[in-house]
């Protein structure tokens, strides 16, 4: 220190590289107040638009859209779903529709996995499209999300009866994440049209405990006889309810690692040392 | 010459020795100005982002988002040591502010074009405030020490992705070199603050700041990731 | 080991063509300059066994006219087609025994992946090329008794065609084996892939080549006459050996194909050459990406990347839609 105040007192002949020094010298003398308050970089924030939007309207993980053949062969299969299932077999008989043999189903290689992949996407899509029809600014968080919820599993009511088979190929372990990316674009659309923009962990927890309501609604749906599945929906409300805590569990993690910090510093405290907590 | 202006010069001269070997650092900044439309020709649509660049982009915007979540604590840490202080606090307490209004910045833009946040969030924050609390508790030039190399990653990782997204001729893209460039030009201003403050006159210095600069590039390498 | 394969050799000087066995011998000697194989250690390949210190040199490719590869001999292209049925003349008899010898039963579950794959129903009408000795056409057969309900045969067919009637008659003795003493749903004919007069234009569903293209000299005209005998939506099928680009498993191929592989042919079949000619002709055969252009350049419809690998790319299942 006491050789830094020398040097500041004669500056004259001094190397170059020790010019910082000097500055930083300087500027002990000087009151803070005086630095900060000059015109740094921050002036210029008013020209800058922050309003970046690259990314429009698409999912998080945007795939390439079915081909224009794969789409009329996947749509004359669907109609066989009900009576063949999710089969190369209800593919081959939507080939035989459109006036092709049935080795056409090769269009889709992964065969029943990939016609219910097409469904999920397809079913994804016009759920969006339904919801953007409706007035969701009027809408409650909560409203919106049982409004997409139902109007993504109608999607599925054409083809409840034969939903189990198709939940038994997405549990295979090849189709697995096939099945997992579809639930979470499913999840992340619905929040998204929900409104919510959430940046923290709130992001994660609201998927994951969506992707858990809907997927036990789904599971229960295809138990369910009652007319128009109004019992599924009386289980929807019930389960929307049960997670009506939604986004309060990450406030309380960090709530408790901010906790958790303090805790080490008292201990450290405790043990003598000084802590940024003594001063209060 | 006032005095301030002075002492922004010798550290700006500085920082160009510092990053002059790894960083082209004006480069950039002169590049990013050529995103102003050019006015005399009919400008042709711009190509739509290939899936590639939105995915870089993503990317980009989750370790950034990460990076100002960490700069928030190492602030916050050192604030809870420094918040009496009457010559530190208030300089702590600005670039703070400013971090402050990075991490929004990259919050909304994140929820806007529906990236995945970055997941480690309470990493990020825990790192942050143990890093900033602990070297302030060292004292106040640790303090700025720490203050140094956390700026001095920042901004080398700030240039090389304005120098990624010189290479995408987009209008958005050329907002968000804007914005980058903006937050890059702070967070060298918290550098110099950070210099002019004392930062080498640290305990231990070369190798605090070498320990500090090498847990943030690993930072960086972990929150492109995850 | 080696002094017996280099005297096991001889026997091959039956093929055909003296001035073409000359320019065999060449080529691969050219081959075998290149750096992988040329390490000091193990024995000289088998083939260059005894070259002809009499012979003059190879003539010169110019003079010959159109030529096109014979394994990795260069030749008049009117010669393949001759050479080409010795070489399936030689090993039809002990043709499937030997692929069970050289692949550890591999091509089995190969075909019987590639018939899951292609999923025939009892409406298809299947046109087997290259398929002499009933390989594909059975497992056909039997896939569409396992998906029709009574396990009947609908109105399924499958039609065998090969040049060589050599290995069409091991598949009409089996066929007899199994049963199939008329032609409603099994048919052989002779005939040669790049001219199928005898089927007509768009009759057929599914037109299947399990390692056969790779032996046809113009390997664009098979794919047009696919093209042709196709109906609309007809699905071509290739399984043929490929290319491996794994980097551990590549030169262990490499190994396997040029040296255990011909000496295997060898104690198997009493036929070295035969076999040198299958492993050359896998190794001239376009990797998967030129193969699926050469697909569409045939006018086909290429679905994703448009093949399957199998077993790291030892073989590869290439498909285009005729739409």
């Amino acid at each position: 220190m006491l050789a830094f105040r020398r040097i500041s007192t004669s500056i004259a002949g001094r190397p170059a590289p020790r010019l910082n020094a000097v500055a930083a010298a300087c500027v002990r003398a000087l009151p803070i107040a005086r630095y900060t308050q000059g015109p740094g970089p921050e002036a210029n924030r008013g020209n800058i638009d922050y309003n970046v939007h690259y990314r429009a309207d698409e999912s998080t993980r945007n795939r390439p859209a079915a081909s224009q053949s794969q789409t009329q062969l996947a749509e004359a299969a669907l109609k066989h779903v009900p009576t063949m299932g999710w089969t190369v077999q209800a593919l081959g008989a939507g080939a035989v529709d459109l006036g092709y043999p049935t080795v056409l189903h090769g269009l889709f290689p992964g065969g029943g996995a990939d016609l219910i992949d097409y469904f999920l996407q397809k079913s994804k899509n016009e759920m969006r499209a339904e919801m953007e029809q409706l007035d969701l600014a009027s809408m409650k968080i909560t409203q919106k999300i049982r409004t997409a919820c139902i109007m993504r599993l109608k999607l599925t009511a054409p083809y409840i009866a034969r939903w189990p088979d198709a939940l038994g190929i997405m549990a295979q372990p090849p189709n697995a994440p096939m099945s997992l990316r579809n639930l979470g674009e499913l999840v992340d659309e619905m929040w998204y049209l929900a409104g919510d923009r959430s940046a923290d962990l709130n992001w994660y927890s609201k998927r994951t405990l969506l992707a858990g309501v809907y997927t036990s609604t789904e599971l229960y749906m295809t138990q369910d006889k009652s007319p128009d599945f109004q019992e599924t929906w009386k289980f929807l409300d019930r389960r929307l309810q049960d997670v009506g805590t939604l986004g309060r569990t990450t406030a309380e993690v960090t709530n408790y690692l901010q906790f958790g910090i303090r805790s080490a510093f008292g201990v450290l405290s405790s043990l003598g040392h000084k802590t940024p907590f003594d001063r209060r | 010459m006032p005095r301030p202006f002075l002492i922004r010069h010798l550290a700006r001269n500085h920082l160009q020795r510092r990053l002059q070997s790894t960083v082209t650092y004006a480069a950039p900044t002169d590049a990013a100005a050529g995103a102003v439309p050019n006015a005399s020709p009919p400008p042709p649509p711009p190509a739509p982002l290939t899936q590639e660049q939105k995915d870089l982009i993503a990317s980009m915007l989750r370790v950034d988002q990460a990076g100002e979540l960490g700069a928030n604590w190492i602030y916050k840490g050192q604030m809870a040591v420094f918040e009496n202080d009457p010559k530190v606090g208030p300089v702590v307490q600005h670039m703070w502010d400013q971090e402050k209004f990075h991490l929004s910045t990259f919050d909304e833009l994140i929820g806007k074009n529906r990236v995945r946040p970055t997941a480690l969030r309470p990493l990020w924050e825990f790192a942050g405030y143990t890093l900033g609390a602990g070297t302030a508790l060292i004292g106040k030039e640790a303090a700025m020490a720490c203050t140094e190399a956390v700026e001095t990653v920042i901004g080398e990782h700030y240039n090389d992705q304005l120098r990624e997204l010189l290479k995408i001729d987009h209008p958005e893209v050329a907002k968000l070199r804007a914005v980058i460039k903006q937050f890059r030009d702070e967070e060298l201003e918290h550098l110099d603050t950070a210099v002019v403050h004392d930062a080498k006159n640290a305990p231990a210095y070369p190798g605090l700041n070498a320990a500090i600069q090498q847990g943030c590039r690993a930072a960086i390498w972990v929150a492109t990731r995850v | 080991m080696w002094t017996a394969s280099r005297a096991l050799a001889f026997p091959l000087r039956r093929l055909p063509g003296t001035t073409a066995a000359r320019q065999f011998h060449a080529s691969v000697c050219v081959r075998h300059a290149a750096p992988p194989l040329t390490s000091p250690g193990p024995p000289p390949p088998v083939h260059e066994a005894n070259p002809d210190p009499a012979l003059p040199p190879p003539p010169s490719d110019s003079t010959a006219g159109p030529t096109t590869h014979f394994g990795f001999r260069t030749i008049p292209e009117h010669e393949k087609e001759t050479l080409v049925g010795k070489v399936f003349g030689n090993v039809a008899q002990s043709y499937d025994l030997m692929n069970d010898v050289m692949s550890g039963g591999v091509h089995r579950l190969w075909k019987d992946h590639y018939m899951r794959t292609l999923a025939p129903s009892s409406t298809t009408q299947h046109l087997d090329v290259a398929g002499g000795t009933g390989d594909i056409a059975f497992r056909f057969l039997d896939h569409v008794r396992g998906v029709t309900p009574g396990g009947g045969l609908g109105t399924a067919k499958v039609t065998v065609v090969d040049i060589n009637p050599a290995m069409l008659e091991v598949g009409k003795r089996r066929a007899l084996d199994l049963g199939y003493r008329d032609s409603t749903h099994l048919e052989f004919l002779e005939g040669n892939a790049e001219n199928l007069h005898q089927i007509p234009d768009a009759s057929v569903d599914l037109y299947t080549i399990a390692f056969g293209i790779r032996n046809c000299t113009h390997v664009d005209r098979v794919l047009a006459e696919a093209y042709r005998v196709l109906k609309p939506g007809g699905r071509l099928s290739v399984l043929e050996f490929s290319s491996v680009n794994n980097p551990l498993l590549g030169p262990l191929y490499e190994f396997y194909s040029f040296r255990i592989i011909p000496a295997m042919g060898d104690l198997v079949a009493g036929d070295r050459e035969s076999y040198a000619y299958l492993v050359e002709s896998i190794r001239k055969f376009p990797a998967q990406p030129v193969f699926r252009d050469m697909i569409k350049t045939a006018g086909f419809k290429v679905q994703g990347q448009g093949w399957e690998d199998l077993t790291f790319g030892v073989a590869a299942i290439h498909t285009g839609f005729k739409i």
